[in-house]
């Protein structure tokens, strides 16, 4: 719950700080907030992380090196791409294996193919863990990874509901009929 | 699902460590390692003090001749394909790829550790454990039998006993007549205990142990993910968490998204909004938060002053209006926070967006109501508006 609040607070400081341009931030399309919203939410993510995991510095250092967000989106759209190919790969592979299931050493390389393609998927997925670490490792970052973006996940989910119950409070029209009454008695303070 | 949320590291430690096995619960990483040992080293840096581990290695070299008769055999991965995934799983499982002067060795170790690794959810090996997991590793011994798959030596550390070396390699040779490669110096300080029936040298030990930690924190994922428990195999396990991790990178952007697209743009009043829900998810160190906030936040408000001044007329409307409705609610821990976020005027502006959330409480499902805040929340809420008129 400490992360959460961490990263609450991260992602609420940067998204002001992104915002507070505010002519700019609505000039921008619609994709291009998306973008930094979700810069602002893996940056704040990292940050809330701290240096116990290799992720949070890959995202960091993606967000630095990058001035827009358009790599970060690009990259993990290549990352999709390759992904879902080494999916179908190792489908063919499958069922190769199943046709064949002749020698038992086949389809053990078979299944050892499987897995170190899946392996290399994941490395894909995880930020920062491309071909420096072992399996060990890897599994660790991504248990690391997995909680913290759960994590994330629920943080800007209650940000976008409150985000949208106060629009909605905004917008709504039941305040109007207290508020009338509020500013009789406010003035009266006076 | 909160729970598993907790505080990072720590979480992943506590993973880690529950599970009865070797301690994989130092997470800080050894510095004079690679990176790739990571928490690994650790456990591995903890075996390097025994001292009994010279004459257990001696034992071990014993043994190994014959051990390794049925292992070599079995190494049926053609070098190639190990040497294309050898950059993956490179560094070397207690990183001394990089000290050892052998390295062209240590690669190929590199590359038969991997075959292991791969096939470790297909022909398990029996797995050899530090004394704690006697109990399991002798069930699994048993089913497992003699199948020795990929006995590679593995890579330990850059310390180790060069006295071991001359003793394992003559008795490795015999037994990697198949393989390729070359003997390798065994640098291996694992504690393990041989089972009956397995391969004893150091190598195939800490092999085994490096199999176990991978399994160990292959269990941890599937408890994490959701929907991993049915599933068995390694393949198919981490085929759910990719699933799982792509899933839930496609709910952010989709989450972030629909942040984007709130208009107006004014994220100020999300500390006040969001209190409540952290509040209701954790208990009172939620307010920590909005004390952090105020402290951090001199420089976001400098910056958008526009936007706050645009912003407070709303302000002062909802603020009216809430009191009757901080009444009719009655929430007490709004008290708290109000009273917790001190007095001066630049916590105004928390306190301003807070009091306007207090209407959103309705929708939400707050367990806690007392009475007792009422009377001074809404005391406070005039004590609000009297400062707004002042100031504005």
């Amino acid at each position: 719950m400490a992360f959460k609040q961490e990263l609450l607070k991260n992602l609420i400081l940067s998204l002001r700080a992104r915002t507070a341009d505010a002519c700019r931030f609505s000039a921008m399309s619609l994709q291009e907030r998306k973008r930094a919203v979700k810069a602002s939410a893996d940056v704040a993510m990292a940050t809330a992380r701290g240096g116990g995991a290799r992720w949070p510095k890959a995202i960091l250092a993606a967000a630095g090196t990058t001035s827009s967000n358009q790599s970060c989106k690009v990259r993990s759209s290549r990352c999709r791409r390759v992904v879902r190919r080494c999916f179908r790969e190792k489908r063919r592979g499958g069922s190769a294996a199943a046709l064949a299931g002749s020698a038992a050493a086949s389809s053990v390389d078979v299944a050892r193919r499987l897995v170190r393609k899946r392996t290399m998927a994941l490395r894909k997925v995880i930020p920062g863990a491309d071909a420096v670490m072992d399996e060990a490792s890897l599994l660790r970052e991504a248990m690391d990874y997995v909680v913290h973006l759960r994590a994330q996940v629920d943080v800007l989910r209650r940000v976008s509901e409150a985000v949208q119950r106060s629009s909605l409070l905004r917008d709504s029209v039941w305040p109007q009929s207290a508020l009338r009454g509020k500013e009789d008695s406010s003035s009266m303070r006076q | 699902m909160e729970s598993r949320a907790a505080g990072g590291g720590d979480y992943i430690a506590s993973l880690l460590s529950s599970a009865p096995r070797l301690d994989f619960g130092v997470l800080g990483g050894v510095p004079g390692m690679d990176g790739a040992a990571g928490d690994g080293g650790d456990s591995l840096e903890k075996f390097c003090g025994d001292p009994g581990f010279a004459e257990r290695a001696a034992r071990l070299s014993s043994f190994s001749g014959q051990r390794f008769a049925g292992a070599g055999g079995l190494f049926g991965l053609p070098p190639p394909a190990l040497a294309a995934s050898n950059g993956d799983f490179g560094g070397s499982r207690e990183a001394s790829s990089v000290s050892d002067p052998a390295s062209a060795m240590r690669d190929a170790n590199a590359k038969k550790r991997k075959a292991p690794a791969a096939a470790k959810g297909k022909g398990k090996e029996p797995p050899c454990q530090a004394g704690e997991q006697n109990d399991s590793d002798a069930k699994r011994c048993k089913t497992d039998g003699g199948d020795k798959r990929e006995e590679s030596p593995v890579k330990p550390k850059a310390e180790q006993a060069g006295s071991d070396v001359s003793v394992e390699d003559s008795g490795q040779k015999p037994g990697k007549g198949k393989n390729a490669k070359p003997v390798e110096p065994p640098k291996d300080y694992v504690h393990v205990r041989a089972r009956r029936g397995q391969a004893t040298d150091s190598h195939s030990l800490a092999e085994r142990v490096r199999r176990e930690r991978i399994s160990q924190r292959m269990k941890v994922l599937q408890d994490l993910v959701p929907g991993c428990n049915k599933v068995i195999g390694k393949a198919l396990m981490l085929d759910e968490i990719i699933n799982y991790v792509q899933s839930l990178q496609r709910q952010v952007e989709f989450l972030s998204m629909k942040l984007a697209t709130v208009n107006p743009v004014d994220f100020s009043n999300l500390p006040a909004l969001l209190q409540k829900d952290m509040f209701q998810a954790c208990g009172p160190s939620a307010s920590s938060v909005f004390s952090l906030e105020s402290s951090n936040s001199g420089f976001p408000f400098s910056d958008q002053g526009d936007v706050f001044q645009s912003f407070v007329p709303n302000g002062m409307e909802n603020q009216c209006n809430l009191n009757p409705l901080d009444l009719a609610l009655s929430q007490a821990t709004s008290a708290q926070y109000a009273f917790q976020d001190g007095t001066p005027s630049s916590n105004l502006q928390q306190r301003n967006f807070w009091e306007e959330d207090l209407p959103s409480v309705f929708q939400m499902d707050n367990g806690q109501s007392q009475e007792n805040g009422v009377s001074a929340q809404s005391f406070h809420g005039q004590l609000q508006a009297g400062h707004m008129k002042m100031e504005f």
